[in-house]
């Protein structure tokens, strides 16, 4: 598992304090790449490597220095989430939690999600991430247009996950593909490192 | 965190400009009118200046002041008292007249913040002895508060920083670890036990120390603050022209301070007297980076460095730690050879 935290403008001890939560709260971790603005938190965080037994790489671009720090005998791999341009992005997450768009009539209100996803699909700007959570997790049931949408979308690199539990709940995980499913830490992660949040 | 601690900034001597640097700007500075009653200027970093007025009495001048280290404003106007009062006794004198010196951001914090800090300044000034004689406070979006100290010295008793001789041995008061420490406790990183300790460290006068020390005939002095013991001891060697070899065993660390230097929670102060003194010092290659990191580590309202006479030292420890003072036998000097200092 790898992944990529933002700490620039956080004055130190702060970075240090981050990376080891992260380390803690992820034994997984084999990869962490972190993004710091000052050689103090640099040379810190390199302390903190020596602590633990960790590689360290570093390196300045733009300003930024970005550091990654590496389990012992782990090589990185190209999926490794190292870049840059990650952490740089805005994360545009969409949330929805019932599968009817505002509270009118119920037929109308479903309609109205269905044409809110086609016209999504056709938009030139499309969120990261979907979650769908409660009846939201109805948008992906079979022989519905709702679920042709989001397959389109997930083919444009917009990432759909469902809530699990949701899914059992309103019995039909068995028609989801795994990909699509996730938990509510995942959702919550989600939620919190994006940096637009929009709810329907 | 409470909002008196702004972890943007560095509190404490940490926020001290590198040495480096202040050299480059202090070289600068043309001088055109030299006292011939100065004992001691610019050249040596000295603690103070030692102005001569009589061959009987020299007016010794400090000034110090910086941002709040600790969440209580009462303790914030303590640490800058005695951090600032610290320079009269590491040049052997008696401090007698302070004056305030406040920045302070009125939109930020009520009257009752300044008046927790005078206060605490004068809780230590008058345990001094010395007199509040007035102060000068300006409206700035940066709070800092410190003194300007004015003490008494006899002319023939000075310590400076230049008078170290061969096999002179080095005596330390007081624990290293407040720059580290400091951060620490704004991170809320220590058990309140370290906590006390490294505070209450910060709030003592160098004044017992300086007054056992002065029985033993010593000649050259400083106090440990903003540069570290390393860039601090370096200077005195320096100035003396002389090598100090420490033993870094004998330094004693404040509690949980090791730890935390190790995972890398370190000022930047320390960091910044690492690059600008790296060149001085030779780090036995058996000690490790964290060691090494603690002894640049910036203090605020450090210990004094006493030089004595071999023959003297050991009586001087005991007679400090009689009195409560840590006090250890670190270094000795020795002839000059490559480097000021050399840490074993």
């Amino acid at each position: 598992m790898s992944t990529i935290i933002d700490l620039r403008n956080l004055p130190c001890p702060m970075p240090v304090l981050k990376v080891k939560e992260e380390f803690l709260n992820k034994p997984d971790l084999n990869c962490l790449t972190v993004l710091v603005s000052d050689e103090i938190n640099v040379n810190n965080l390199n302390r903190f490597a020596i602590s633990q037994n960790l590689n360290f790489q570093s390196e300045l671009k733009d300003d930024i220095y970005k550091i990654i720090l590496t389990k012992p005998d782990y090589s990185l791999r190209p999926d490794d989430e190292t870049d840059l341009r990650t952490a740089n992005k805005n994360i545009t997450t969409m949330f929805i939690d019932s599968n009817t768009l505002g509270n009118g009539d119920k037929d109308f209100s479903e309609h109205l999600f269905d044409v809110f996803l086609q016209s999504l699909v056709l938009a030139q700007v499309k969120p990261d991430s979907i979650l769908l959570i409660n009846k939201g997790v109805l948008l992906l049931a079979n022989d519905t247009t709702t679920k042709i949408s989001l397959f389109d979308l997930a083919r444009q690199n917009t990432e759909i996950l469902a809530c699990g539990l949701c899914l059992d709940y309103y019995n039909i995980k068995d028609n989801v593909s795994p990909s699509f499913i996730t938990n509510m830490t995942v959702i919550v992660d989600k939620l919190m490192q994006a940096t637009k949040v929009i709810k329907l | 965190m409470s909002k008196f601690l702004n972890l943007n900034n560095e509190g404490g001597c940490s926020a001290k400009l590198n040495s480096g640097y202040l050299s480059e700007i202090l070289a600068s500075l043309n001088l055109k009118t030299k006292s011939n009653r100065l004992i001691t200027d610019m050249t040596y970093g000295e603690d103070a200046c030692a102005y001569q007025l009589t061959d009987e009495l020299a007016v010794i001048n400090t000034v110090d002041f910086f941002g709040p280290m600790v969440e209580n404003p009462y303790v914030f106007g303590q640490i800058a008292a005695a951090n600032a009062l610290s320079d009269i006794y590491a040049m052997g004198g008696e401090p007698i007249l302070a004056l305030n010196l406040l920045s302070f951001p009125t939109k930020e914090y009520g009257k009752n913040v300044i008046c927790d800090i005078l206060a605490g300044g004068l809780s230590i000034i008058e345990s001094a002895g010395a007199a509040l004689g007035g102060g000068h406070t300006i409206e700035s979006p940066c709070l800092s508060y410190g003194l300007s100290v004015t003490g008494l010295v006899r002319p023939d008793t000075i310590w400076t920083m230049t008078q170290a001789s061969l096999s002179d041995c080095l005596v330390l008061t007081k624990a290293i670890g407040t720059g580290i420490g400091n951060i620490a406790i704004k991170s809320n990183l220590l058990t309140s036990n370290a906590k006390d300790i490294i505070i209450k460290s910060q709030t003592t006068l160098n004044n017992a120390t300086k007054n056992i020390a002065i029985k033993y005939g010593i000649k050259a002095a400083t106090d440990i603050s903003g540069f570290g013991l390393i860039g601090h001891l370096g200077n005195l060697a320096k100035a003396s022209n002389l090598t100090l070899r420490i033993n870094c065993d004998k330094v004693d660390f404040f509690p949980q301070i090791a730890e935390l230097a190790k995972e890398g929670i370190l000022p930047g102060g320390c960091h910044r007297n690492r690059k600008a003194l790296s060149d001085i010092v030779r780090f036995d290659p058996n000690i490790p980076l964290f060691i090494q990191d603690l002894l640049f580590d910036p203090q605020t309202s450090g210990g004094l460095a006493l030089v004595v006479n071999k023959n003297l030292a050991r009586d001087l420890v005991n007679e400090l730690r009689q009195n409560d003072i840590i006090a250890n036998e670190i270094g000795q000097f020795n002839e000059f050879k490559n480097y000021w200092l050399e840490v074993t």
